[in-house]
């Protein structure tokens, strides 16, 4: 009995450290295959230029065109200065071995939380998640996400294994972190602690409930976002940059159909499901999260399936073999995409030259090179948490895309202190869409007519940066 | 499956029917065509299909089993290729008198109702002497229909699987039978029908199956134009052009008044009762096409041609209730004249019209002048020239002269087609010079093809601003005209 029972933790242990091998082998393919020595994911440049400026000077975003003074949680800023000053690795290392470790704690934790379920259920999760399009990115590109959603994880452990104190200190932590995270678990803690009395499953999934969705329902109302939600940004398989995997969410419906008689035993994570899916309607990055659901929920179905009696066993052989092998496919086809994740070397060395400009310089580009133009060292008209995005967004959709009249172009621009546009190739396809119009067509003409207003400085195959002069037509 | 006399009828008819025309000229009529053959020689001499077709083509939408398919029968020539495709109708049609008996217990009816199917004007307009991915598309989806509602028996899973296989690796319209399968379901739920768990498991395979391969083969399309990709932008001329050149008349006259009449009749009487599996799943291709002809997502002749299949058993139903009535009366007599007078209808109604369309299509073949003239193109026009045609001659350049040209049909940007189409039908259409000339100077057009197809489409007899001798010379009369741009 007793030999019995040490063999089979041995061998729980060895599937244990057999996934954790496989994550970090996924975790590292990104950073190891990418063709360029700065890493993927255009708000890391955010956190890698803050965490140089903890060791030099006073910290103020003295970039933000916007005024703001800093708006981003300086929780990841700090743990990358704190990590490269002890190991002295530079701060890029530094970035990735931060993620690796935090990848690696939290699919422990989600294993851990995985603990009462059965042992095969347990590891096709793990499986899932760990090639999953959303954690991969959460893991390999440096966001403000990653640090409070591993955070997230082991807080959850800790309220389902009743470790009060941990618990708390924990969310204290989380609170340093992100607020809003903070938001969520305290008034999660707040429920728990007025309502809970014994373990109840039930009442506990009414509360997660109540509080996931809860709290960015009231974050919005009194912070509204302009989160649109489109089946492109949702799927990776349709261009999303970090989707969930289609075959994940087929096999999710599926298990409705199939298991609709076995529904009880899937009440749990579907009703998990439910506040992870609103948070998804004000929140993008919800996808973090729900990516850990599904990976369960497909999991469970995809172990029903095999073990359910189909009444054609060379129908339901095929069907879990596609359902697999498209959930392997998204993964794969997310780490050969990664290799090429903006910035690219290629960019990188286009922005360098910005390091030839005046230092207080505004740069007008899209919002999407904000956090580049900051990096070095230029301010950027705006980024993705200036103040009023959507109102900049619309401005400067006016003026790339509808304007043709380059007396109304520089009665904009007049009324701005820019130095400065900035068009990468990637922009004139986005918007654009390699076209000649707007703001891209008076350039055109204004290069073939020389003006003092305008004029082109630099251009290469990635990007092209015009000085404009303030003043009047000429 | 027992061959009986209806069958072999089948067989002679269509055969005969097609091949009187098809066998009269050795080429193709379309330009589409040309693109395929191109493709098998591609596969003869280096076992894959050619990669660099044109100036825009995006060959990341193709699905080359098709053309795969096709080399075993370019062994014989064009005219293989041609017995291929009109074999493909005949095994869509001889399912389809299968499937009809289901609706229809009268085997004569059904044979009546299978040809108004086979002789159904669209049908003759969209695959007579063309090379078409249609044929083995709707031969493909009637197999899958009818092999999921006879699941029980013996082998037939082994074909469900191979044909929902190999439909999902040839084209992505079989996104298509996705979407009606799932239709399906929800009619049966809808209706309380209780679902075999065999048939629950055949259509969630199929679906996952078709959303696999397509996910496999068209990742790329995928991923840079999302689900629209996939719609190959094939409705985007006849956003403008097809779409709006249908009217109700034209509709009714394509798809064949018969079919029309009687398959509603029949739709309606079948769904009045509690309607079995076989009318919902009907249905719900009728709804699923309806829905994707609305959305513009297929070409409205592909659509049509697609809904006719289901009509054509709605119509077995509707032709029964018709004799079913006839019986009651006193003309009961003359037992035979109920067919004689459905035959004499069909004679008048289909036959008549979907041979006018058969002309139509041979008319438009290419004929020996337009190779000689292509063929002089080839020799004398610069390797770098970039010639103007109608969307539907592209692939006759590139076949025929190795030249770009500037529309194809698998550019992937909607927008970007969408001007293309307009831009082209203004170059061909505008009587003003500097507006042609400007176009002409975006595209950095050299030549400009003006062929008799040219002409009836965009309904111009002549390019009036291409006599201004400083700016343009026609280096080529007759049939096409070419006419050089030099300035």
């Amino acid at each position: 009995m007793e030999t019995q029972k040490s063999s089979k933790s041995s061998a729980k242990l060895i599937t244990y450290l057999a996934l954790v091998l496989f994550c970090l082998v996924i975790l590292l393919l990104p950073n190891i295959l990418r063709n360029s020595e700065y890493p993927p994911g255009e708000e890391a440049y955010y956190h890698y230029r803050f965490a140089k400026m903890l060791g030099a000077e006073k910290i103020s975003d003295n970039l933000s065109y916007s005024g703001r003074d800093n708006f981003m949680p300086l929780s990841t800023p700090y743990l990358l200065y704190i990590l490269n000053k002890t190991f002295n690795i530079g701060l890029f290392n530094a970035g990735r071995i931060f993620l690796l470790i935090l990848g690696l704690i939290s699919f422990t934790f989600f294993y851990l939380i995985l603990e009462k379920f059965e042992y095969n259920i347990k590891s096709l999760s793990s499986l899932i998640l760990i090639i999953s399009p959303p954690f991969i990115y959460l893991y390999t590109v440096l966001t403000r996400f990653a640090l409070p959603i591993t955070l997230l994880l082991i807080i959850i452990y800790l309220f389902i294994k009743n470790k009060k104190n941990l618990f708390i200190i924990l969310n204290i932590l989380l609170a340093l972190v992100d607020i809003y995270f903070a938001l969520i678990c305290i008034t999660g803690f707040l429920l728990v602690s007025l309502f809970y009395k014994k373990a109840d499953t039930k009442k506990t999934l009414i509360l997660l409930v109540l509080e996931l969705a809860l709290v960015p329902i009231l974050w919005n109302f009194f912070a509204p976002t302009n989160s649109v939600i489109q089946l492109r940004t949702l799927i990776f398989d349709f261009g999303a940059t970090y989707g969930l995997s289609l075959f994940a969410i087929l096999t999710v419906f599926s298990s409705i159909f199939f298991f609709w008689k076995k529904k009880k035993e899937f009440y749990i994570p579907y009703f998990l499901l439910i506040p992870g899916l609103i948070l998804l309607i004000f929140e993008h990055w919800a996808i973090f999260l729900l990516s850990f659901i599904i990976a369960f929920i497909s999991a469970y179905a995809i172990i029903l399936m095999i073990n359910d009696k189909w009444e054609s066993y060379l129908i339901k052989n095929l069907t879990i073999w596609i359902l697999i092998c498209g959930i392997i496919f998204s993964g794969a086809s997310f780490i050969t995409h990664s290799f090429n994740l903006e910035p690219t070397q290629a960019t990188v060395n286009s922005f360098s030259y910005l390091n030839e400009l005046n230092n207080d310089s505004i740069i007008l580009s899209s919002k999407d090179n904000g956090y580049l133009i900051n990096y070095f060292g230029k301010k950027n008209f705006y980024d993705d948490f200036s103040f009023g995005v959507e109102k900049k967004d619309n401005l400067v959709n006016d003026i790339f895309l509808s304007s043709k009249n380059l007396e109304d172009i520089l009665t904009y621009l007049n009324n701005t202190n820019l130095d400065y546009i900035l068009i990468t190739t990637e922009m004139k396809r986005q918007i654009w869409n390699n076209e000649e119009k707007g703001l891209i067509f008076v350039l055109n003409i204004l290069q073939k007519n020389p003006n003092d207003n305008f004029k082109r400085i630099y251009k290469d195959e990635n990007i092209e940066i015009w000085r404009y002069n303030k003043g009047e037509i000429q | 499956m027992k061959l009986n006399k209806y069958i072999i009828a089948l067989i002679f008819v269509i055969l005969l029917s097609r091949f009187i025309f098809e066998f009269s000229t050795p080429e193709f009529s379309n330009g589409k065509s040309y693109f395929y053959i191109k493709q098998i020689e591609s596969i003869k001499d280096t076992g894959k299909v050619s990669q660099t077709e044109a100036q825009n083509i995006n060959l990341l939408t193709l699905s080359p089993l098709f053309s795969y398919l096709l080399v075993p029968f370019s062994i014989f020539g064009n005219g293989g290729i041609k017995i291929f495709i009109s074999l493909l109708i005949v095994f869509a049609a001889i399912v389809l008198f299968y499937f009809s008996k289901l609706f229809c217990k009268d085997e004569k009816i059904c044979f009546i109702s299978t040809l108004l199917f086979s002789f159904s004007p669209v049908l003759f307009k969209i695959t007579l002497n063309k090379i078409s991915l249609i044929p083995i598309i709707l031969f493909l989806m009637l197999g899958i229909i009818y092999f999921s509602l006879n699941l029980k028996f013996k082998n037939n899973i082994t074909y469900f699987i191979i044909l929902s296989f190999i439909l999902a690796l040839i084209s992505p319209m079989s996104i298509l039978i996705a979407f009606a399968l799932i239709i399906y379901l929800l009619l049966m739920l809808s209706e309380s029908m209780k679902l075999e768990r065999l048939k629950g498991e055949a259509i969630i395979f199929c679906i996952f199956a078709i959303i696999f391969s397509n996910l496999l083969i068209y990742k790329n399309v995928l991923f840079s134009s999302g689900l629209q990709g996939l719609t190959q932008n094939t409705p985007l001329d006849p956003l403008n052009i097809e779409f709006a050149s249908l009217s109700i008349i034209n509709l009714i006259l394509s798809v064949g008044v018969l079919i029309l009449i009687f398959g509603i009749i029949g739709l309606i009487a079948s769904i009045y009762s509690k309607p079995p599996e076989y009318v919902l799943i009907n249905l719900a291709f009728i709804i699923s096409t309806i829905i994707l002809l609305i959305s513009r997502t297929i070409n409205p002749y592909i659509g049509l041609l697609i809904l006719i299949a289901p009509l054509t058993l709605f119509s077995a139903k509707g032709l029964e209730l018709l004799y079913e009535y006839y019986k009651k009366t006193k003309l009961i007599r003359f037992k035979r004249g109920f067919y004689i007078f459905i035959i004499l209808l069909f004679l008048i109604s289909n036959v008549y019209l979907s041979l006018d369309a058969g002309n139509q299509t041979i008319k438009n073949s290419i004929t020996s002048e337009e190779i000689n003239t292509l063929q002089w193109l080839k020799d004398n026009l610069p390797k770098s020239a970039l010639i103007l045609t109608s969307p539907e001659e592209s692939h006759l350049i590139t076949y025929f002269i190795e030249r770009k040209t500037v529309w194809d049909d698998y550019t992937l940007s909607r927008i970007e087609i969408e001007e293309k189409t307009k831009d082209i039908q203004t170059i061909y259409t505008t009587n003003s010079e500097t507006k042609a000339l400007n176009l002409i100077k975006k595209y950095e057009i050299n030549y400009i093809y003006f062929s008799n197809l040219t002409k009836e489409k965009y309904l111009v007899k002549e390019i009036e601003y291409a006599n201004d001798k400083t700016c343009f010379e026609r280096i080529r009369n007759g049939n096409p005209e070419i006419i050089k741009i030099q300035c």
